[in-house]
């Protein structure tokens, strides 16, 4: 997990991302969201050692990625935090699983070794598609969708208000981090004895600005979830184009492009 | 405790889904049944969420070890909204973590809500930090309560991590090294949490104890769902997860080849026809590496050959990929 700035900083730049403009960023939500949970899906239904099988799947989050204009570094930076748990797992199959799959030259690759292959590239490609969709579509819009796929009025209401509340309550946390710092020098974080009053201090400061915050609210008409937008419905181009793609993403899974490809040349 | 979406399968994600989906489900009608359960207290919901994700930030030095840690959140939510409203809190926090953070996927959601939400909010509060101050608050109950409940949830946590991942069929580690990596570290962390969770309850306490007092008077909803029906709902969910996870995790066919082999008859889509004939001709007129030339012939030798094929056909994929990618962003810049 980052730290308090970096989470500050990763969310205005995802907010940033958001609000560009591309054909990506056009799309309506829902079919995104929709599309994402699906590719998702998919990979992970990829067998254990089917490496070559895996590898076309990259070619949807690519073309995705360089036609919403959106850098590659932040993504795949943030998607490597999502690595080091699966690495783990990964790993141990290489150690406990020394069968021999097949020989390149010298070199025998084992099916520990495609198993771990297969673990990392599963994990860089469903955290790049998360990241993907929320780095193309405002955080508004997804809630909406959702709101639209009749998810109930309670959470809806909730992942509104935490999203809006987070900015607030990080700012408050790192004016706070920054006086504890400045008092204690030299310190890597926060004393174990000093992190009780830390965080009660931060409880109670969250109390009293969920009270003025809601009496804001309030005041400027807050009613409930009708205060709240949800996605336009969608059009029947749309959810054609949304079954094309869902079936595009379903062709690697069912032809192994890369030895099909790897046979027309050998 | 985030799992990774790669490390479960497509069964295993969706039956725990369906499993925290049912739970989750069960919390929102036990919130609209009670009658003070208002906007205002979504309100506070949303900033307790935004506070326990500040909080997850913030690193505590460990004394002596020279590392550090941070705070779940799961019991210091359920002692000050309740057990329900923290499950929904838990579950609007992990769903941003996996959006914005690649902490945690979207498909091991449910996983994760299950074992940092359901083990600590609900097995936790309910069935530990609950019965200790059921007499009345005071410092000590709050320290004993939260410390047992912190390390029982975390505990029950990681053991659902290790059987979500074994019975995906992921990790070669044998179930019991699993066990052994996991467990041990996670009664360190749940005892460190424990003692700045109570430390921030009891702070709590002193200076505004009408919001633990608070909390602990919404026995009146918990009332509604007694021990028993929670006990005999915990086991029958579990055993659901767990049909479902010895179901899935045995060598039947997966999801998407099951389906097929139901639909088609086969897992594999078999090759006939004129079509598949006019491929077959191209590809042999289109090679120009024939064979690849490695091993000496039989199984062996088709097995290296097909897997050179993939490997050489991935290479060219991830070729083919970056390039239409390039020539897209190119097309971009050009235009822009």
């Amino acid at each position: 997990m980052a730290n308090l700035r970096e989470a500050a900083d990763i969310f205005g730049r995802m907010e940033q991302l958001a609000a560009e403009d591309s054909v990506i960023h056009r799309i309506h939500p829902t079919p995104k969201v929709v599309l994402t949970l699906f590719y998702i899906l998919v990979v992970l239904s990829f067998p254990r050692y089917g490496i070559s099988r895996l590898v076309p799947m990259l070619f949807f989050p690519a073309i995705a990625t360089s036609m919403s204009g959106t850098s590659y570094g932040p993504l795949l930076k943030r998607a490597a935090f999502a690595l080091p748990f699966a690495a783990a797992a990964g790993l141990g199959n290489i150690f406990f699983n020394r069968e021999p799959a097949f020989y390149l030259s010298s070199i025998t690759v084992t099916y520990g070794m495609l198993s771990c292959l297969s673990l990392i590239i599963k994990t860089l490609l469903t955290v790049f598609a998360a990241l993907l969709l929320a780095s193309t579509t405002p955080f508004v819009k997804i809630h909406g969708s959702l709101v639209q796929m009749r998810v109930p009025e309670i959470i809806g209401l909730q992942l509104i208000l935490t999203y809006r509340y987070i900015s607030v309550l990080l700012e408050e946390a790192s004016k706070m981090y920054c006086a504890y710092s400045l008092r204690s020098a030299e310190q890597g974080g926060v004393r174990l004895r000093d992190m009780g009053s830390f965080l009660g201090q931060m409880i109670l400061r969250g109390f009293d600005r969920a009270e003025r915050v809601y009496a804001a609210m309030k005041c400027r008409g807050f009613n409930g979830a009708s205060s709240i937008g949800r996605a336009a419905p969608m059009t029947a181009s749309g959810v054609l184009l949304t079954g094309a793609v869902a079936a595009l993403i379903l062709v690697p899974r069912v032809c192994n492009i890369s030895q099909l490809i790897g046979k027309f040349i050998g | 405790m985030h799992m990774a979406d790669a490390l479960l399968s497509p069964a295993i994600g969706g039956a725990m889904t369906a499993v925290t989906l049912s739970i989750i489900g069960y919390s929102l009608r036990k919130i609209s049944n009670d009658n003070d359960f208002d906007e205002k207290n979504i309100s506070l919901m949303g900033v307790m969420g935004a506070f326990v994700f500040a909080a997850q930030m913030i690193n505590f030095t460990i004394p002596g070890t020279g590392s550090s840690g941070h705070i779940g959140g799961g019991i210091l939510l359920a002692a000050i909204l309740g057990p329900y409203p923290a499950l929904l809190t838990m579950t609007i926090i992990l769903l941003i973590q996996a959006l914005f953070f690649a902490d945690g996927g979207l498909l091991a959601l449910g996983c994760n809500i299950f074992n940092m939400g359901v083990c600590a909010c609900m097995f936790g509060y309910c069935c530990v930090f609950r019965p200790f101050i059921k007499g009345g608050l005071n410092a000590k109950k709050i320290t004993a309560a939260s410390i047992l409940s912190t390390v029982l949830g975390l505990q029950l946590g990681a053991l659902c991590v290790v059987l979500e991942t074994f019975a995906s069929g992921v990790t070669e580690l044998p179930f019991s090294t699993f066990l052994l990596l996991m467990q041990p570290i996670h009664l360190a962390i749940g005892f460190v949490e424990g003692v700045v969770t109570s430390m921030a309850l009891c702070y709590v306490y002193k200076a505004r104890p009408e919001i633990l007092e608070h909390a602990k008077a919404g026995e009146r909803v918990e009332r509604l769902a007694p021990m028993k029906k929670l006990v005999v709902t915990f086991a029958l969910l579990t055993l659901l997860a767990g049909c479902c996870l010895s179901l899935f995790a045995s060598s039947y066919p997966d999801g998407l080849e099951w389906s097929m082999e139901r639909v088609a008859g086969t897992a594999e889509l078999v090759r006939s026809g004129a079509v598949y004939d006019v491929m077959d001709k191209i590809i042999g007129a289109t090679a120009f590496m024939p064979d690849y030339a490695f091993g000496s012939g039989g199984v062996e030798s088709a097995n290296v050959g097909t897997a050179t094929a993939g490997l050489v056909g991935s290479a060219i994929v991830l070729v083919i990929t970056g390039a239409v990618g390039y020539a897209i962003a190119f097309h971009r810049r050009k235009n822009s």
